[in-house]
This record gives structure tokens, C-alpha cells and sequence, in this order.
């Protein structure tokens, strides 16, 4: 366990754009809500405070996806390079020299990029969330009402943060497989595991097409991509009219986030599954892959 | 206690044992059939020219490659059992190869986080006598300073086996000399916190420099051990002889293993022939390591 965590703490150290990237998507959106604010201070009359309620809340609710999609792409650059940048600069004959075994280092780069991260970028973003909402106040600045109170509901904020949370226990299992694919391309890679990493895919969409004109292995990687959504949360399109108008479409927004919790057709899902065994597959050939290409 | 210990115990049980070991690239044999015996508290120099087999045979030692045949060092299959192994050897591959991002400061923790023969007091001792800052990443120290780090590192670690290969190599010479006295001051002679001695293998292309230290010396030459023999007993089986030319043809039949001119004269180097017979033809010593070497190998190259 304590090695563990050094291990952990290791990655940290040499990653640095894991706590960074999130930092930076906090700031770009503070930045961009002052801006908003100083331009045009908003004078709607006709704003109404329950539709503003609404607003808040889904703002609140999908407040952490640019972090989380910023994260998505520092965890493929950091699980892409984490093994194989150590063969490259030579330093992992001093890891190995150290009595860490390949399994222990595989899962602690597969935790770090795969669980950690987008715990950070939850965190950052639950950080973020009270400042912006104190700049947007200043949108609704000379209604008859206060618009603090009605945005920041505390209760709405726990229900958002546990939201991510789950998202992030969902995403963990969901894209066990494509992490496992990228270290496992690091290990094995003998040069740009950039190209290894997506090439082979992109190939096999050609190939596919070019001879049988379907498109198999594209829907199961865009199923892959997006097919979570709709497994482990119950958006309900049931009473759309009590909705909100948010760019033109009615969105629901439920009194408790929560509601919107819902993992039974995930944990239901074959493709789940099949996800994980092949996930653990790529794990394998990953600890295979360090214990065996010690050299770039 | 646990198989490793009684595998290097005082019955004289080696600390490596490899039989038959062998390893291939393609159609090439790295390592073809190798046997060894390495007993504890001995250094061992492992020489070889480049492609030899020399950093093939370390690293199979080390668990960093798969190999065929058998190997134990201390006890344990290197290969499948490198973590555990990894407590009770520690090794310098190269000097050039600690992460250049990592902060010394960490890297004296981390190591400490997760080994448990790591002594921080010597590493902290060690690094007082350097110009190292702690604060500083690994990629803004000096060549000499990364190789003082990670000496650091290792020589904290109570190991049973260290395992160096080439660890001065790109060094100036200040450096190199620094480098083995504190590899017999710092490593070798500390054993008084150890229940059993330490046993060092190094290699090297700079064969004078350890010359003095070592207690075996072993030569490897096209994947095969070449000599394999205690270094006080060189001067038993070999005799370098310098002769003048006109005692050539009288030397020559007593069935030297190798010849060279040097300055008007030849050396001619004897393995097993009676050194006052060679004495009465000229002059007789004790051959170093890298004439011995030169002498055995271009032997082997022609068989």
C-alpha cells in the first residue's frame, strides 16, 4: 500500500499537466465569464427566477464536462506516453532496478490516468464552480431579485459534485479498455506510440469498409466514445414540457440531479463486460510489455 | 528466513549460479551456454569486448531480459522474480539513466517510500559531501553530479549484490577515481551492518581502473567465458615474457598463447608453463589485466 502510493506520487511529479490542465480550463472559463460580464451586463426584464433557477442548475450539472473532456485528452497523451517515455530516455532501468514489480507500476499508471485524473479534474472543477457563479451573479445585476440565492443552492452543488463523481466511477469502467489499449501501445510501441495508438483503429475502419462496405468496428468504437450516456443515466424525456428552453431545445431538469442516476442498464450491459475482460487483456499485455521491452 | 538468504549463506552457496545460459537474438548468440559461479563477498570484474555478452549476461542477471538455461541469483529466478529480488541487488546500468524531471529531494523520498533496505542517513551523508542541490531537477545537474545521485541511491541500498556495468562511462577521470573509491569505501568495506558480505560485479572497458579492486576476473568473449579465475592466481597460470628477437624461435616453442611487438622487443604470454623456464629467456612478469585480456581473447578469435 505504501508503495503504492509512492508510485502514485511518482506520477504526479513527472505529470504534472493531470493537476495543471484542469487549473487552466478554471481559469479560461472564469476568464471568459468576467469578459462576458464586464462586455455586457445584462438588463433581460423579463428573467424569471425560476427559469434562471433551471439554468443554474443544468449549468451546474454540466459545469465539469470541459474539465473532464480536457482531461480526457491529458490522460491518452499522459497513458501514451507513461511507459513508453521511460524506455525512450532509458530511465526505466533505474525503475526496474528498484524492487517495484511491473504489475505494481502498470496499475499505478492505469489508476493515475484512468481514476486520478479525472478525480482532479472533478476537484478543480468543484473548486471553479462557487467562483463562477459569484462572477455570473453580476449577469443579472439590477433585477428586482437577488440571482445569488436562486443560482447557488447548495444542495444543488453536493447533487452536482456527486454526479461527477459517478460520471467518473461510470467512465472508469466504461473506459477501462481504451486506457489499457493506450499503455499497452506504450509498452510495446518501438517508436511514436502516437501512431500505434490510433492508427490501427482509423486501419481497421478503412479495411472494413473498403471490403465489406459496413461499418462494424466504427460503431463499436463511437458506441464506446458515447454509449455510457445513455446506459448509466436516465435523462427522462418523460414531462419535456416542464422543461427549459436551453438553445432551443427542452431539457429537463429534475428537482434532484440525483434522479438522473440510474446504473441498472449499465451494469445490465453485455457491453460493459466485454469492455472490462478486454480491458484486462490490454492490462496484461501492458505488465507483458514492461517486463519484456526493457529497451526503446 | 527466506530461500535468498540460505541460498548466499556461508556454505559457499553462489550468489549467481547460471548453467547453460543462453541467449539469442534473431540467429545471433548473445550468450551460448554459459556457466558461472559467483560466491559472496567477491568482486567480480566481467570483461568482454563490445558484443561480447557481457551487458546480455548482466542483464539477465538483473531479471531485465528472458533468457534459456538456468539461472539463480541468490535464490531466485531473475526473470520472474525481479521484484523481490530487486530488495537485495541493486544496480548502475548507466549513469545517464536517471529521469531528468525527477527533484533529487524526491527522489531520495521515493526511493526511501519504497525500499525497504534503503538507508536515508547514508544517502543524506553521501549527498553532504556533493554540491548536489536538493531542490534541483535532475536535468540541471552536471553529468558527474546525476552519477553521484544515483550512486547515492545505490549506495544507501543495503544490497547483497550490486551490479555495475559501465558506471563511469562519459566520466572524466576525476570522477571515475571518486567513483571506486567510494565503491570500496562507502560499499565494500561497510559491512559491519551487514550479516553477510557484499558481493560486486562491474564491468568495464577501462580494465585498468579496476583492476586493483577486483577479486575474479572473468572474460567474455563471443557469447562464451573466455577465463573465469580468482585474480591471485593469475599470476600462477600466466607469464608475460619479453624477450629479444634472436630468442624468439626458442621461446616460440615453449607454445605462447600470444605475441606482440613492442619497441624492438616481443612479448609473448604463456598460460600454464613454468615461469623459471621463460625466466632464463628474458624477462618474466605477472601480465595485466588488459594484456591478459588482448592475449586471451585473440586466442579465441582464432579457435
Amino acid at each position: 500500500m505504501k508503495t503504492f502510493y509512492w508510485l502514485l506520487r511518482r506520477e504526479f511529479w513527472e505529470h504534472r499537466a493531470i493537476v495543471i490542465a484542469p487549473i487552466i480550463t478554471g481559469v479560461v472559463i472564469l476568464i471568459g465569464a468576467l469578459t462576458r460580464w464586464i462586455i455586457q451586463p445584462a438588463q433581460d426584464p423579463t428573467v424569471d427566477p425560476q427559469r434562471l433557477a433551471d439554468i443554474a442548475l443544468l449549468l451546474m450539472s454540466w459545469f465539469a464536462l470541459p474539465f473532464f473532456i480536457v482531461n480526457g485528452f491529458v490522460a491518452i497523451f499522459y497513458l501514451m506516453d507513461s511507459l513508453y517515455g521511460e524506455r525512450k530516455d532509458r530511465s526505466v532501468l533505474f525503475w526496474r532496478s528498484l524492487p517495484v514489480s511491473d504489475t505494481a507500476v502498470v496499475t499505478a499508471k492505469l489508476t493515475t490516468g484512468l481514476v486520478l485524473a479525472p478525480l482532479v479534474a472533478a476537484l478543480v472543477a468543484a473548486l471553479s464552480l462557487p467562483v463562477i457563479t459569484f462572477v455570473f451573479r453580476g449577469y443579472f445585476a439590477g433585477q428586482h431579485f437577488s440571482a445569488l440565492p436562486i443560482m447557488w443552492n447548495p444542495a444543488h452543488f453536493f447533487q452536482a459534485m456527486i454526479l461527477w463523481v459517478y460520471a467518473t466511477a461510470v467512465c472508469v469502467l466504461w473506459f477501462l479498455p481504451v486506457a489499457a489499449w493506450f499503455l499497452a501501445v506504450s509498452a510495446w510501441a518501438p517508436k511514436n506510440p502516437f501512431l500505434w495508438g490510433l492508427v490501427p483503429p482509423a486501419a481497421l475502419i478503412a479495411i472494413e469498409r473498403l471490403l465489406r462496405g459496413s461499418s462494424w468496428v466504427g460503431d463499436q468504437l463511437s458506441d464506446r466514445l458515447q454509449g455510457w450516456v445513455s446506459l448509466a443515466f436516465d435523462t427522462g424525456t418523460r414531462g419535456a414540457d416542464q422543461g427549459v428552453k436551453f438553445n432551443g431545445e427542452h431539457v429537463h431538469v429534475p428537482a434532484n440531479l440525483l434522479d438522473w442516476i440510474d446504473p441498472g442498464p449499465l451494469l445490465a450491459s453485455p457491453r460493459l463486460w466485454v469492455g472490462i475482460a478486454v480491458g484486462l487483456l490490454f492490462v496484461f499485455l501492458a505488465v507483458q510489455g514492461r517486463r519484456y521491452r526493457t529497451e526503446a | 528466513m527466506n530461500s535468498a538468504n540460505e541460498a548466499s549463506g556461508a556454505g559457499g552457496v553462489p550468489v549467481v549460479e547460471a548453467r547453460g545460459l543462453t541467449k539469442t537474438y534473431g540467429t545471433t548468440r548473445a550468450l551460448d551456454k554459459i556457466n558461472l559461479s559467483i560466491g559472496a563477498g567477491r568482486i567480480v570484474g566481467l570483461i568482454g569486448p563490445n558484443g561480447a555478452g557481457k551487458t546480455t549476461t548482466l542483464k539477465s542477471i538483473l531479471g531485465l531480459a528472458p533468457y534459456e538455461g538456468e539461472l539463480r541469483v541468490l535464490g531466485l529466478n531473475p526473470y520472474s522474480e525481479r521484484a523481490r529480488l530487486m530488495q537485495d541487488v541493486c544496480f548502475i546500468a548507466d549513469v545517464a539513466v536517471m529521469p531528468r524531471w525527477l527533484k533529487v529531494s524526491d527522489a531520495i523520498d521515493f526511493v526511501s517510500g519504497i525500499h525497504p533496505r534503503f538507508n536515508r542517513a547514508r544517502a543524506d551523508a553521501f549527498l553532504s559531501k556533493t554540491e548536489i542541490p536538493r531542490n534541483a531537477r535532475v536535468k540541471q545537474l552536471s553529468k558527474g553530479m546525476v552519477t553521484q545521485l544515483h550512486l547515492a541511491l545505490v549506495m544507501a541500498i543495503e544490497a547483497r549484490l550490486l551490479v555495475l556495468d559501465e558506471p563511469t562511462l562519459g566520466l572524466d577521470i576525476i570522477y571515475r577515481k571518486r567513483f571506486y573509491d567510494t565503491l570500496l569505501n562507502d560499499y565494500f568495506s561497510n559491512e559491519d551492518s551487514l550479516e553477510q558480505a557484499r558481493t560486486i560485479i562491474v564491468t568495464t572497458h577501462q580494465v585498468e581502473e579496476i583492476e586493483n579492486i577486483l577479486t575474479d576476473v572473468i572474460f567474455i568473449g563471443h557469447g562464451r567465458v573466455v577465463l573465469d579465475l580468482p585474480m591471485d592466481s593469475i599470476a600462477d597460470r600466466f607469464t608475460q615474457l619479453s624477450i629479444s628477437s634472436e630468442r624468439l624461435a626458442e621461446a616460440r616453442a615453449l607454445g605462447p598463447i600470444h605475441e606482440h611487438e613492442s619497441i624492438g622487443r616481443s612479448l609473448l604470454y604463456f598460460e600454464n608453463v613454468d615461469r623459471k623456464r621463460l625466466a632464463a629467456l628474458g624477462d618474466v612478469r605477472t601480465p595485466g589485466l588488459a594484456d591478459l585480456f588482448v592475449a586471451k581473447l585473440s586466442g579465441s578469435a582464432g579457435a
